[in-house]
């Protein structure tokens, strides 16, 4: 208690500050003034600082209104990403990864689960970045300043300009444009995700064995996913004639999923930000028509012209449900 | 202010907070004069932050409305009259007293000076602050089925979902996290590595899978 309002009287002493630099503005102030930085420059500096610099901290999670804290370290060497992930509750998760190779070990069940992630999926990968077409589906501004994890961070917004996509809101570290705090924003203002520092050490000096798994895994069981499937690039003959203003097609792909043996067709359409599936398969007595959620990802299903037709993606229900409905035989 | 209340207040200023909670905000503001002259401190931090130039005169301003000036008597003609009619909507008609119109005139006056190049960015903040004019998806009357636990084919497609985002760039650990969390499907043994993490060998064996993963 002592300690959050010491971080409160803080965080006000820091707005005082600032709020009296911009009523009486000294020489530095008026420099910055004359040539604030863009949020597009915000962002570029973020995309270069994450995929360079070390780091080690306490991030917590929260989702669905529950908070998780997990421990991370991140190295970069030679442009390889190491990784480790440790869930500080619960059954103890850690992620370690090496590359595009990942390590998921589940000390409750004493096994490890190997992955094969693409180069892009690290801790902040869903951040925007500035080649992202800004001011056509989505604003981006600066809109505060904060104290994040010890350190003074600058507000980003990017906003939607409709309720068919979440917003963001990010915290840059004023000093290194590291992200100190991501949120994931509905369209009625609710918080759907939050990563946020709670400590944090930048530009750390990261010694090998911190990227080591924390425990003997000698009598653990190892697992690995079977084969992907394979994909093949199609022309579809389905079509949506009703997609949410910005969204484009991405891909188009008949794919038969492990652990089925069907076919089915898979539509991607993305909006520069958020991507939605859609599959399309024969109906099924599984198959059921209505809508369901994990996190903040959406699906919507629906059964049209003897297919049954789902839509999934993290934008908000009433963009699924309108793609879902709206896909026709072309 | 506890934190509920700072992300209260972040969320308001930066227009993000839902419509009924920004009522039961403002009114808030109205009976609490630290809160307000925070969310006042914020709007001036952001204008600082971009360079923008301070108002003269704005805190004797905000102090003759803190004695109780209300806000329906300010001129309410061109692009100010619009917005205080947007920065007002949140209240639902009740009736708006000094403190809340503090923060709303700080917005105002940004929009009746000249700042120069500034202005444009100013007018654009407040279009920020205020609570979006936008229709707001709200959701409909559920007649449908919903289900609290995907199925498993709809584990299978969100699954496959999050993969080819991965692809796109466009996944990140939190999505992973959730993937792993609907892992109950195939999942094969194989012999764990034998030197480095690249090393590893897939004696691939089918084996019963754990009955959850999470």
């Amino acid at each position: 208690m002592t300690g959050g309002l010491a971080v409160n009287q803080m965080l006000r002493a820091t707005l005082i500050l600032v709020g009296m630099v911009g009523l009486f503005p000294g020489p530095g102030a008026s420099a910055r003034a004359e040539t604030p930085a863009s949020p597009n420059d915000w962002l570029d500096r973020m995309s270069a600082v994450v995929n360079t610099m070390n780091f080690e901290g306490t991030v917590i999670r929260r989702r669905e209104g529950q908070s998780q804290a997990l421990k991370v370290v991140h190295k970069v060497v030679d442009g390889v990403v190491n990784e480790k992930v440790i869930t500080q509750e619960g059954n103890g998760l850690e992620i370690i990864r090496n590359g595009n190779e990942v390590h998921c070990i589940l000390p409750d069940r004493k096994s490890v689960l190997v992955e094969f992630w693409n180069d892009d999926s690290t801790l902040f990968s869903t951040l925007p970045k500035s080649q992202l077409r800004f001011g056509s589906e989505y604003d981006l501004s600066i809109v505060r300043e904060e104290r994040v994890a010890g350190r003074n961070a600058l507000v980003l917004a990017v906003r939607p300009h409709d309720g068919y996509r979440y917003g963001h809101r990010i915290w840059l570290d004023q000093e290194t444009a590291f992200p100190l705090r991501t949120e994931l924003v509905g369209g009625d203002g609710a918080l759907l995700e939050q990563l946020k520092f709670a400590d944090i050490r930048l530009d750390s000096d990261i010694a090998p064995q911190a990227l080591q798994p924390s425990m003997n895994l000698d009598d653990f069981t190892w697992y690995t996913e079977p084969a992907r499937p394979e994909i093949e690039e199609v022309e579809s003959e389905w079509v949506c004639d009703d997609l949410p203003a910005g969204f484009r097609l991405l891909s188009e792909t008949r794919e038969t999923l492990p652990g089925s043996e069907t076919p089915v067709t898979h539509i991607m359409y993305g909006d520069g930000l958020a991507t939605v599936s859609v599959f399309i398969a024969a109906p099924t007595d599984e198959s059921v028509a209505g809508r369901a959620a994990v996190g903040a990802s959406n699906s919507y299903s629906v059964e049209l012209d003897q297919a049954a037709v789902t839509a999934i993606g993290e934008v908000p229900l009433a963009t699924v449900r309108r793609i879902a409905g709206g896909m026709r035989l072309r | 202010m506890n934190e509920t209340l700072n992300s209260q207040l972040s969320a308001f200023v930066d227009g993000e907070l839902p419509e009924r909670e920004a009522e039961l905000f403002l009114r808030r503001l109205d009976r609490d004069d630290a809160l307000c002259a925070e969310a006042s401190r914020y709007l001036q931090i952001g204008r600082a932050m971009r360079g923008e130039p301070q108002l003269p005169g704005m805190r004797e301003l905000a102090g003759r409305i803190a004695a109780n000036i209300e806000f329906e008597d300010l001129p309410a003609t061109g692009t100010a009259g619009r917005l205080s009619t947007r920065l007002l909507r949140p209240a639902g008609g009740v009736a708006i007293a000094g403190a809340v119109a503090i923060v709303a005139l700080v917005g105002l006056q940004n929009l009746g000076t000249d700042t120069g190049p500034g202005s444009s960015v100013a007018a654009a903040e407040l279009a920020a602050v205020a609570i979006d004019e936008a229709p707001l998806y709200t959701e409909p009357p559920v007649a449908e089925f919903v289900s609290d636990r995907p199925g498993e084919m709809l584990s299978r497609y969100y699954r496959h979902h999050g993969e080819r985002s991965a692809d796109m760039g466009a996944s990140n650990i939190l999505t992973r996290l959730v993937t792993l969390e609907l892992r109950e499907g195939e999942l094969v043994r194989i012999a764990p590595p034998t030197g480095e993490p690249g090393a590893t060998e897939a004696e691939k064996t089918p084996i019963e899978i754990p009955s959850s993963t999470e």
